[in-house]
């Protein structure tokens, strides 16, 4: 009884935390929506090259990478991950760095760098192998 | 020497006394503001009261009202730290059972399915209890339901009275719901069956495509003797596909499921009449 | 007998009185319920009472309270505030060495913007808390190369942590992006070896290996589409092996300095940044 007081008046002490802050009524939902999907098959885009490269990787997933199941262990898969790469530097910086992380694909040995996303993937962001980093991602 | 004790005594009991109007008049206000929903505010209010309540009298109020602000509020763990903590302070076993009954809907809610059913068992075996059976019954329904257990669910439900609604809903669900097992199975017999079962027939037919050719041509390279040629298409390319086809086959009747599972809980919450969590 | 009884009486009127005026919404009892929610660590609502308590009569002890609660919830902006209109007040020593600590967790340079007189304290214990303070904030930013100088304001042991995260942070095994390069373009993935990344230089290795005999294998049975094609292959690998071990050399050197900045920070909070603790703790 003593342990559960006290863990109970520790537990009081932690939950204070919520009211840093001033709240407000929130209605509660029954209903948990989880989207673990982190492909935009939408072809929007600020130019035509970008477009372009789009319209190969919607292709490429609807018709190969959606149908040969969920064989990537990192999160993005290789494709979203060379078009982030590309998008945040240029053509030439991009595909070194898929050619890079396709060789980290192969990679049996052992991975143990890498933090774990709630989806049981790798994350590895395309941002964290840019030559030039900006503060924020330092 | 008698007439100082009684004004001592007197005096006493008037301040005694006015500090517990103080009490509940400001229990009042913080109850007056539960019902403007303010409930951060509420929530001030009734920690002044336990504050100053020393003979911990109003207990039981306090941490009640405290909890249901922190519900409205949507934050579920403190609304159960202090139902706890109103359950310690409760006076009688009915004010005892609502708030563990209480505990019990945000843990639905949370979907915590193991431990809403060792609170229910707990409750079943408390012979003060005895006759809310039915009750405890009716939140184990739920508690199924919660978990995408319709058939437990349902079958809960049919054995009340009241809620045969409840029972109607989940046999129909249960109806609907595609079954994992059969799609994974006919999917290993003939690759892009299992999508089709489940209303994804493009899919369907791409995978049947891509496992009938690179079978056709890990069949003929075999045939040619050209073994590791063989070898490559059927081991790299061929049983990637033909596992594509088994996961994809799960993956679609678990996101139908899912879907489903998503409708029914939204359709209860906005338009199920009775009791819910 | 019945001046005595007349007496008890005035005073038994008198606590009427008193409960009659001594509302649940008093400055004493404000204070007193703000306490007891500063103690539970729920200090938004105790800034709150406290500031209803001061709004009758300012008290520099309920002010300096309320900075307290702005800084327990890492709002500095208003602790700062706050701390900053007490500097000529009695708790103006506890309030300057406040202000250094919410400098220094701000990332703010305090050995350069801080003016003597933010320095000085009459207090000896709040004068080398200050003086450890500026050290940790010397040392984080790279400043110090010998720290003789302040080896009689800290115990034997936080002497020796310092000069260990000084050393550290001075110089700490870095690995130069140029000479990872350099190796993986010689032997493809001896670069990520050299970083530590065990499993992707031997992958680079291999994977560039094969595609360069499979190359090589093909023009030599010529069949000269294939061994383009293997050749394209493995130039691409190996390509992308001297870039991911430049990137991987500069991703080292940022992982070390974050885990040095961390396990820092994390000393430096285990001794509560050198502030004595029952300036800024008020339960028991």
């Amino acid at each position: 009884m003593k342990c559960f007081l006290s863990v109970l008046i520790f537990s009081c002490s932690l939950y204070a935390q919520t009211d840093w802050q001033r709240w407000q009524k929130s209605e509660i939902n029954y209903v948990v929506k989880i989207d673990n999907s982190e492909r935009s098959y939408s072809l929007r885009a600020d130019d035509p090259f970008e477009f372009l490269l789009k319209t190969s990787a919607v292709t490429y997933w609807f018709f190969v990478s959606d149908l040969d199941g969920d064989n990537c262990p990192f999160d993005p898969s290789c494709s979203s991950f060379f078009l982030a790469a590309v998008k945040t530097s240029n053509i030439v910086e991009g595909t070194l760095m898929f050619a890079d992380r396709f060789t980290r694909d192969f990679n049996v040995f052992n991975r143990n760098d890498y933090r774990v996303t709630r989806f049981g993937r790798l994350a590895d962001p395309a941002e964290k192998y840019l030559l030039t980093l900006s503060p924020h991602q330092k | 020497m008698k007439a100082r004790w009684l004004i001592f005594i007197f005096a006493l009991f008037f301040k005694t006394a006015l500090t517990q109007t103080q009490i509940e008049k400001q229990l009042a206000f913080a109850e007056s503001l539960f019902t403007q929903e303010k409930y951060f505010e509420a929530v001030t209010e009734a920690k002044r009261v336990s504050f100053f309540d020393s003979s911990h009298q109003y207990s039981f109020k306090v941490n009640r009202l405290i909890a249901e602000s922190y519900r409205q509020g949507g934050k579920l763990s403190e609304a159960v730290n202090y139902f706890t903590k109103a359950e310690m302070s409760a006076q009688n076993s009915n004010d005892l059972f609502k708030t563990k009954i209480e505990v019990i809907k945000i843990n639905i809610i949370r979907r915590a399915f193991s431990l809403v059913n060792h609170q229910l068992d707990e409750l079943e075996k408390d012979a003060r209890f005895a006759s809310d059976s039915l009750s405890l019954r009716y939140w184990r329904g739920w508690n199924y339901l919660f978990n995408d257990d319709w058939e437990n669910a349902a079958e809960i439900f049919g054995r009340i009275d009241s809620t045969k609604s409840l029972k109607n809903i989940c046999e129909e669900v249960q109806k609907k719901k595609y079954s994992v097992s059969f799609a994974k199975a006919i999917s290993v017999v003939l690759p892009g069956a299992g999508q089709f079962y489940t209303g994804n027939y493009f899919s369907g037919v791409l995978s049947f495509g891509w496992n009938a050719l690179l079978g056709y041509a890990t069949v003929k390279a075999f045939a040619s003797e050209r073994v590791f040629d063989g070898m490559m298409v059927g081991s790299l390319l061929w049983l990637r596909f033909y596992n594509g086809n088994l996961s994809n086959a799960e993956k679609f009747a678990e996101e139908k499921n899912g879907k489903l599972f998503n409708e029914t809980l939204e359709y209860l919450q906005k338009n199920y009449q009775g009791l819910k969590p | 007998m019945r001046k005595i009884i007349f007496l008890e009486m005035l005073f038994g009127f008198q606590l009427l009185g008193f409960c009659q005026d001594g509302s649940l919404f008093t400055p004493q009892n404000r204070k007193a319920f703000a306490d007891f929610l500063f103690c539970e660590k729920d200090y938004l609502r105790a800034s709150d009472e406290y500031a209803a308590a001061n709004t009758t009569a300012k008290n520099d002890s309920v002010t300096y309270n309320i900075g307290l609660c702005f800084l327990k919830m890492n709002n500095f902006e208003k602790a700062e505030e706050i701390f900053l209109s007490l500097k000529n007040s009695s708790l103006c020593e506890e309030s300057k060495l406040l202000l250094l600590k919410i400098s220094y967790l701000q990332n703010r340079n305090i050995f350069t913007h801080a003016d003597t007189a933010s320095l000085h304290f009459e207090n000896p214990e709040y004068k080398t808390a200050s003086r450890k303070l500026l050290l940790a904030a010397q040392i984080k930013a790279g400043m110090m190369n010998r720290i003789f100088p302040t080896e009689n304001i800290l115990e034997k042991n936080d002497w020796q942590a310092l000069y260990i995260f000084e050393q550290e942070f001075f110089q700490s095994g870095r690995k130069s992006p140029t000479v990872a390069a350099l190796f993986s373009a010689v032997v493809p993935g001896a670069g990520k070896i050299y970083t530590k990344n065990y499993g992707d230089g031997i992958t680079s290795l291999l994977v560039t290996g094969l595609f360069s005999f499979l190359s090589y294998d093909n023009f030599n049975a010529n069949h000269k589409t294939r061994g383009w094609i293997f050749a394209g292959l493995s130039a691409f690998f190996y390509s992308g092996n001297i870039y991911g071990s430049y990137v991987s050399a500069r991703n080292y050197n940022l992982e070390k300095e974050e885990e040095l900045n961390e396990n820092f920070e994390s000393y430096l909070s285990s001794k509560n940044y050198f502030i004595p603790e029952e300036i800024e703790e008020k339960c028991k």
